[in-house]
């Protein structure tokens, strides 16, 4: 029983190391003939595993396909024998992004409407670097309806992008809280700046 | 010397929204504590500044700077009925909600900017990085389900109509194809009248697109080609 269970958990390994771009738990399954829990079990199992001292990787999950990645702290080693090209976006660029990440599928006007300025250049920019992709939708005029792309979760290493946008939730109730008294929503503040760059 | 002058710098703004979000930071408060006309105020107060300096004001300022004076003066006014009561109300929560939602926005693009900061300090890991490797390539579920469900139906009408004998060839699928900017694999399947027509055409289709000619550009609601314009 046992030994079943470990020779499995190996063949999930080989599997998400010997996939291109990584791949999905419902894929394992399938080609193991397992339930889907079954192979969850497992992966959290092996992510425990690598996290240890003596691994220079770590299990991640990406727009929920499974891959292995280089250990943050070992990365000026491996930056020596393989680079990535840096991405470049500019601040508004970013910020059209975040609205589509989040809010998206949605037309340039939502953006415009959001941003309260004009968002073409970016959004076409953003096209252009793959971030971004779009599609005619069936709404008047048929305006093309823009969501962001797997690339975009590549580049990121975003499983979700609940990641990055229930942390605000979580920033909303915070400020709630504070909102009595001016005081300490000043202290509430400067914690979210800090919080803001260290996670 | 004399042609020395003094300098005044104010922060740039992206837009209107990122000025109010600035003016409201000042305060250290939420934006829905601070009464409208000060806000109002504020804005146009800057809007003077950066006149002053010589900096251009687009139009989305003063569009957002006549919406917060139209606002402030019909806070000053007193209400006619509660018709006009609820407008108010409405627009002023617009008005907020625009506010707020701009600083969420905000603050998941500062989020992106780390995410993509840190990602750099990790590496993709994979094992098969030979060229003499090759990906089990799969059809996307919903193209092979699309022609299953269309052999299916196809099938009760082969039983019931004598099918002449005709032929069909890939190529000339192809040449009819490719007249069309666009296919839409089921509409197109569903026009045709036996299974071996059916065939023909998505092979078609699957050819051209491994010639680059085509390409699969949504899979939702129906699986949608697209010429690729050269």
């Amino acid at each position: 029983m046992n030994d079943g269970n470990l020779n499995k958990k190996a063949a999930v390994e080989a599997l998400i190391l010997a996939s291109r771009r990584g791949v999905t738990p419902k894929k394992i399954a399938k080609i193991l003939g397992m339930r889907l829990n079954q192979v969850m079990v497992l992966v959290d199992e092996l992510t425990e595993d690598y996290k240890s001292k003596d691994h220079g990787v770590q299990l991640m999950s990406v727009e929920g396909k499974l891959r292995f990645y280089t250990k943050k702290d070992l990365q000026s080693y491996v930056d020596r024998l393989t680079k990535r090209p840096l991405v470049k976006i500019t601040d508004t660029q970013m910020e059209v992004l975040a609205i589509v990440a989040v809010r998206g599928p949605l037309t340039r006007v939502d953006v415009e409407l959001m941003r309260g300025k004009s968002s073409q250049a970016q959004l076409a920019e953003l096209l252009k670097m793959g971030l971004v992709r779009r599609t005619k939708s069936k709404l008047p005029g048929n305006p093309y309806l823009y969501k962001v792309t797997s690339k975009f979760y590549d580049v990121f290493q975003i499983d979700d992008v609940s990641e990055i946008a229930e942390k605000l939730f979580q920033k909303k109730e915070s400020e709630k809280q504070s909102e009595t008294s001016e005081v300490s929503s000043e202290q509430n503040e400067t914690v979210q700046e800090e919080s803001g760059q260290s996670d | 010397m004399s042609e020395e002058k003094l300098v005044f710098t104010l922060p740039e703004f992206e837009g209107p929204l990122d000025l109010l979000l600035f003016l409201v930071r000042k305060h250290r408060v939420d934006v829905r504590q601070i009464p409208l006309s000060v806000i109002a105020d504020e804005f146009v107060a800057h809007l003077e500044k950066m006149k002053f300096l010589e900096l251009e004001v687009t139009s989305d300022f003063i569009i957002m700077a006549s919406t917060l004076m139209q606002m402030k003066s019909k806070a000053l006014l007193p209400r006619m009925n509660s018709q006009e009561e609820q407008e108010f109300s409405e627009q002023k929560q617009a008005f907020y909600q625009q506010v707020e939602e701009y600083k969420k926005i905000k603050d998941v693009s500062k989020n992106l900017r780390h995410r993509l900061y840190e990602s750099y300090s990790r590496n993709h890991v994979k094992a098969n990085t030979l060229d003499i490797e090759k990906e089990v390539e799969e059809l996307p579920e919903q193209l092979t389900d699309a022609f299953k469900s269309i052999m299916k139906e196809t099938f009760e009408k082969d039983r019931v109509y004598t099918v002449n004998a005709e032929l069909y060839s890939v190529e000339e699928r192809m040449n009819e194809l490719k007249e069309r900017f666009e296919i839409n694999l089921i509409a197109e399947l569903k026009s045709m009248s036996g299974r071996l027509e059916i065939i023909v055409t998505f092979l078609a289709v699957l050819e051209l697109v491994k010639l680059g000619k085509y390409t699969l550009v949504s899979l939702e609601p129906e699986p949608l080609f697209r010429r690729v314009e050269n």
